[in-house]
């Protein structure tokens, strides 16, 4: 009984985040105006046709910074563990700051 | 029927499971004018991959003989001694595929500034066999 539950907790936490992928670009000076955005989506079984989600985040920085542009941009790639084959969360997020221009 | 219907959800599983794995992501600065008024384009490259386990392990499906099956594994360890280290995605059989990306960017946007370049690296993967895919999402702008 003492191993079964040492097995099932050790699969309950297994849950974790894995850091697939991080990328930056050059940072500016002017580090005033932090803008960010986040492409996410939930994993059910393993099952995902499409990467999507990320393509908007372009779109949602820029939106945030509308007169200028956004540099120094933290790329981070995760993928969040709920529960190991049936639960994940595929998560990209971009942080960069927001620069008037000149 | 119950056994029919179960072997029929295991290869829709099985097939069902062509899924697309994101592998890195990247993003360059942005100039929000561009973007914001821009036209959006996209460039997908990719390129044919294949799981060498997930083919022995189907092609000893397709034999009885134990001293085949055992020989298909010899076959396919001895390979993967050539393949370790890290990598994203299947093997492919041609590494250049990616390298016309600067080009097909160049001819969607010929003269005007091109901004909010996303390069995605990702993998469509099949039975067997996966698409190796570089797809670069930008924006071009518009006017002179």
């Amino acid at each position: 009984m003492k191993s079964l539950l040492l097995i099932l907790s050790a699969f309950f936490l297994m849950s974790c985040t894995h850091l697939s992928s991080v990328s930056t670009s050059a940072i500016p000076t002017q580090r005033s105006k932090p803008v960010s955005a986040v492409g996410e989506r939930f994993m059910f079984m393993l099952f995902n046709f499409d990467n999507k989600y990320v393509d908007n985040m372009v779109m949602d920085l820029a939106r945030q910074c509308p007169k200028g542009r956004v540099e120094g941009i933290l790329t981070k790639y995760e993928v969040i563990t709920y529960f190991p084959l049936f639960a994940y969360n595929l998560k990209a997020s971009a942080d960069g700051y927001c620069v008037a221009k000149n | 029927m119950k056994k029919n219907n179960l072997v029929l959800l295991s290869l829709a599983v099985l097939f069902l499971n062509g899924c697309a794995f994101l592998h890195q992501f990247q993003m360059s600065s942005i100039d929000s004018e561009a973007v914001m008024t821009g036209k959006k384009f996209e460039i997908i490259v990719s390129e044919t991959g294949v799981n060498l386990q997930e083919a022995a392990d189907t092609a000893k499906l397709f034999t009885q003989s134990q001293q085949t099956r055992k020989e298909m594994q010899q076959i396919n360890d001895i390979i993967s001694m050539f393949q370790m280290g890290p990598r994203t995605g299947n093997m492919v059989f041609n590494e250049k595929y990616a390298d016309s990306i600067m080009r097909a960017i160049q001819l969607e946007c010929p003269s005007r500034k091109i901004s909010g370049l996303t390069s995605i690296r990702e993998t469509a993967k099949y039975p067997v066999v996966s698409g190796e895919i570089v797809r670069i999402t930008g924006y071009c702008q518009k006017g002179s």
